[in-house]
């Protein structure tokens, strides 16, 4: 028994620290802050661990944790916006006030990331991992136990719907 | 499908590059919805990328590594061999069971972040 449990803290501890870069960027998105970013990551491991009965295939482990992560980053951000009530002192926060050209490209990541944060878990862990990894659909697939197929669905799925966000904008800019 | 999809497709799966993606807006024959089109993908994955970049802090990884073990330490006596030996020693899928992709893609539907 003392074997087995070594080997699947061993295979446990490697699906966290190989995508550690993964559940960091979830989180991120979610919070937009590093060090709360790195709280939720190691929150959502820890809980992972003790869930792991739950788990009822393998294969499916990073998009699994990936979804603990992303639920304790908004947990964590609610908490944080309870927490934070005044409105004067987040607006002097704001990079608006020191530098304007800075503020826009800080709105448009903020605003996509408000977008990101929406999509279904599934669809925003295979956006990240095409995007922000850089893989490609049978890479996603392997990842996270899922046929190219299903991939492929998700990641189509998803720029549809953050499309539906931006085509008014775009509509502007090129009457 | 049109030649302009399907090297798009290929893009946003990460199969094409961005240059095969933008190579498409020299060609000459293009309709003006697919200009749109492409012009709007590639303007997409750029604020995608720029929305999902993230640098861990320095030594992130040493610390994640150190609490995840702290924590396994803490637990151990919680995960029972028949879970150890489920998750070592997964059994072989059934055949026969086809499940078709979309419908396991068509269930995120319903998984609409709370934020």
């Amino acid at each position: 028994m003392a074997n087995a449990l070594d080997q699947l803290r061993h295979w446990f501890e490697r699906a966290i620290l190989d995508n550690h870069r993964l559940y960091f960027s979830i989180a991120q998105q979610i919070l937009r802050n590093s060090a709360d970013a790195e709280d939720a990551v190691q929150t959502a491991a820890c809980k992972a661990w003790t869930r792991l009965p739950e788990l009822t295939d393998r294969d499916a482990i990073v998009g699994w944790v990936a979804t603990i992560v992303r639920r304790a980053a908004i947990d964590l951000y609610r908490s944080r916006r309870e927490q934070t009530s005044d409105d004067a002192t987040l607006r002097l926060l704001s990079p608006a006030i020191h530098d304007p050209p800075r503020a826009e490209q800080a709105d448009d990541r903020a605003a996509m990331q408000a977008l990101i944060a929406r999509l279904p878990d599934a669809q925003a862990t295979v956006l990240t991992l095409r995007f922000y990894e850089g893989l490609d659909a049978p890479a996603i697939a392997r990842r996270l136990g899922l046929t190219d197929n299903a991939v492929r669905v998700r990641i189509h799925r998803a720029l549809e719907r953050l499309a539906q966000y931006l085509e008014p904008q775009q509509e502007e800019a090129n009457p | 499908m049109s030649d302009t999809e399907e090297i798009l497709n290929a893009y946003i799966e990460g199969i094409a590059t961005r240059a095969d993606a933008q190579a498409l807006l020299r060609r000459l024959h293009l309709t003006p919805q697919e200009r749109a089109q492409v012009e709007l993908t590639l303007r997409l994955a750029d604020e995608i990328t720029t929305a999902v970049d993230a640098t861990p802090t320095a030594g992130f990884e040493t610390r994640l590594r150190q609490t995840l073990q702290a924590q396994m330490n803490q637990t151990e006596s919680q995960i029972d061999e028949s879970t150890a030996q489920r998750l070592l020693n997964p059994a072989p899928r059934a055949t026969g069971t086809l499940q078709p992709p979309d419908i396991l893609a068509a269930s995120d539907e319903d998984e609409e972040s709370e934020t």
